[in-house]
């Protein structure tokens, strides 16, 4: 990394509004889940907002991200609407998969976010695909791909980098190490921990950044996005960061010490960063909490969409398996 | 229309296609500076350039992934797999994305891509260069399965395949490479999922895909001589099955034989005997009889000729076949 990028209020702005809403949105899944209003599983990315923030709100349209697989917030962030993605997580047929494809394996390719897997590690080869597109059309477009530190141990990620950077591809890898794969810690997955260093054996560089530092992850990113924009080839980036909650929710979370949870609480960079919109003058307090006011309002609105939409016909389970008129 | 080989006829496939769209490009191990392990994408680099025919290292779920999201995206890639043993390395790509994307997305995305592949004995190469795994796709909701049994038929779907919507594992048989038949040099199309009787006969009904197809038709030029005349059905697809000329022809002859080069258990074989006792029981004289190869892994060597399923053994099942079972 230079120098810290300079953000300007109406970044500041969009990155506070972004990562408020995703919080709350994640906080809503996550009660929800608790009353039992949503089948399956649920993977919260509470912790973890602000990568996908940032991401959601300085990508250009055109570009493709694969999102790192907690976030939702990425796909807020891009404009996703909130409702739809709600009722794709609740299964329903007005989701944005049409309430087939649920929490993992959501995607919106409208809004250039595509790839999203229910299988660690697979990705990255996904996104390989969308970095060639761009290569291919001559575009100036990129494709970013996120994963957690869990998928650095598959073999997709080794393949991944080597191809990436052997094809100079326009693609930035961000590994969100949040130091758990599912219930382990990282040093009972790998002998070399400092994910960012294998970079090197790839030959691109590898960035480790404190992703609850605005400046420094706004900064090392838009080195890599820009690095990739202008063809100079892939770059991986380590977020050090953390989930605040279990792997799933309902996860008893015997592997971690509560104090290691409430020291990264404590970093919390949501009110960091209200702090900073108010104290530079550029929110007032009223304005903060309208602000906040329209976002519950914005939240409830799509949880009850969600929930009053009909689950699939058996009409749509029958379809889109082929593109072409094909049974068995 | 001239004489081909079928390697030369995969060749011109994929050539015209290329030529064609803009949007299909070809990679794999070995496709571009070298021309393909056996020589099937030469000239292809020097025409179309290094952007649309390239070299990869060995890395098979790298570049299938890397195709379904370029397919995904709009492009239509042509991956090469280059031998089909090697395609369980690419399993989770194929198995979990290619074949689900479409679904999984609520039909937001479709995912035409291609994965030529080199199928089948042949070469006495052994358990890690020979086997055919049709009915290990086949049984995966989302992909196509398509299996050329000679030159003409290796164009046509081949083109086909390139051009339709879904993702297809395309089976090269690696012992018909060199075999040669009349090929048209224009541009044609076999449809994926229509069955061509390639021989009409009264007696019994010889579903046979891919390499066992030829071998079929010399047995059955060798049971004529009995007087046994046999109809051969070439199934071209594993899946889609086309039913309808299946039950036709089994209801015609009352009797059916089930020929490919794959083990008999889960195989495309018991998919067609179950078609068959599900929809015509009644018009079956005799059981059905599968020709398949061995349940072994495929050994190296002349050993492969006693593993491997071959003219003798589909005149055998017709004996059976006509004596009842």
């Amino acid at each position: 990394m230079s120098e810290i990028h300079t953000i300007d209020e109406q970044m500041l702005v969009a990155f506070y509004r972004n990562l408020y809403f995703a919080r709350r949105f994640e906080e809503t899944l996550a009660d929800m889940f608790r009353r039992g209003e949503i089948d399956g599983w649920l993977h919260s990315g509470i912790g973890q907002e602000l990568v996908g923030v940032i991401l959601g709100v300085t990508l250009q349209a055109h570009d493709y991200i694969v999102p790192y697989h907690r976030s939702k917030a990425t796909f807020l962030a891009r404009g996703v609407p909130p409702r739809a993605l709600i009722a794709e997580i609740l299964g329903r047929q007005s989701g944005i998969c049409g309430g087939v494809g649920g929490e993992a394996h959501a995607a919106d390719v409208s809004h250039g976010i595509f790839g999203s897997t229910g299988v660690i590690g697979a990705a990255l080869p996904l996104a390989l695909g969308a970095a060639f597109v761009q290569l291919y059309r001559h575009t100036d477009g990129i494709a970013v791909c996120g994963f957690g530190d869990g998928a650095t141990t598959q073999g997709s990620f080794h393949e991944s980098m080597n191809l990436a950077a052997l094809w100079n591809l326009p693609i930035v890898f961000i590994c969100e190490n949040n130091l758990y794969s599912e219930m382990t810690p990282l040093s009972k997955e790998m002998k070399e921990t400092r994910i960012a260093k294998k970079a090197e054996a790839y030959g691109m560089p590898g960035i480790a950044v404190d992703g609850y530092d605005l400046d420094a992850t706004y900064t090392v990113l838009q080195e890599a996005i820009a690095r990739a924009r202008e063809n100079q080839g892939p770059s991986l980036i380590e977020v050090k960061t953390y989930r605040w909650h279990g792997h799933y929710e309902g996860d008893p979370e015997e592997y971690r010490d509560k104090n290691e949870v409430e020291a990264w609480r404590a970093r919390d960079p949501l009110p960091l960063l209200r702090a900073r919109v108010h104290d530079q003058g550029i929110l007032d307090s009223q304005q903060l909490l309208d602000l906040e006011k329209n976002f519950e309002d914005l939240l409830s609105e799509a949880v009850a969409f969600a929930k009053a939409s009909p689950y699939p016909t058996p009409e749509n389970l029958l379809s889109n398996v082929y593109a072409t008129n094909t049974s068995a | 229309m001239s004489q081909l080989s079928y390697r030369r006829a995969l060749t011109q496939a994929i050539d015209e296609e290329m030529a064609r769209d803009a949007g299909v490009f070809l990679i794999g191990e070995d496709v571009a500076d070298s021309g393909g392990a056996f020589g099937l994408t030469r000239g292809l680099l020097a025409k179309y350039g290094e952007m649309r025919v390239r070299d990869t290292p060995i890395s098979e779920e790298a570049i299938v992934g890397l195709g379904i999201g370029a397919a995904a995206l709009g492009l239509r890639p042509i991956v090469e797999i280059m031998f089909m043993d090697f395609i369980f390395l690419a399993m989770d790509q194929i198995a979990n994305h290619a074949a689900k994307m479409r679904y999984m997305y609520g039909g937001q995305v479709h995912i035409p891509l291609v994965v030529r592949t080199l199928s089948g004995g042949g070469f006495r190469a052994g358990m890690h260069h020979s086997q055919s795994l049709e009915s290990v796709f086949g049984h995966i909701p989302g992909l196509k399965v398509v299996m050329p049994s000679d030159a003409y038929e290796a164009k046509g779907l081949l083109k086909s395949s390139i051009r339709d919507p879904d993702p297809v594992i395309f089976m090269e048989q690696k012992s018909l490479l060199g075999a040669k038949v009349e090929v048209p040099d224009n541009d044609y199309l076999i449809p994926l999922g229509v069955a061509k009787v390639r021989r009409t006969g009264s007696d019994v009904t010889i579903v046979a895909i891919g390499i066992m197809v030829s071998h079929t038709l010399q047995a059955a030029e060798e049971l004529a001589q009995e007087g046994i005349e046999a109809e051969v059905v070439d199934a071209r697809t594993a899946m889609p099955i086309d039913s309808d000329t299946i039950l036709n022809s089994v209801k015609k002859t009352n009797r059916l034989v089930v020929a490919h080069e794959a083990p008999a258990p889960f195989g495309f074989g018991a998919e067609i005997a179950a078609l068959a006792a599900e929809k015509a029981l009644y018009y079956l004289d005799a059981p059905v009889i599968r020709v398949t190869s061995k349940f072994t892994p495929i050994p190296v060597g002349r050993s492969e000729d006693y593993i491997l399923p071959g003219k003798k053994d589909i005149v055998e099942a017709v004996h059976r076949a006509i004596k009842g079972g």
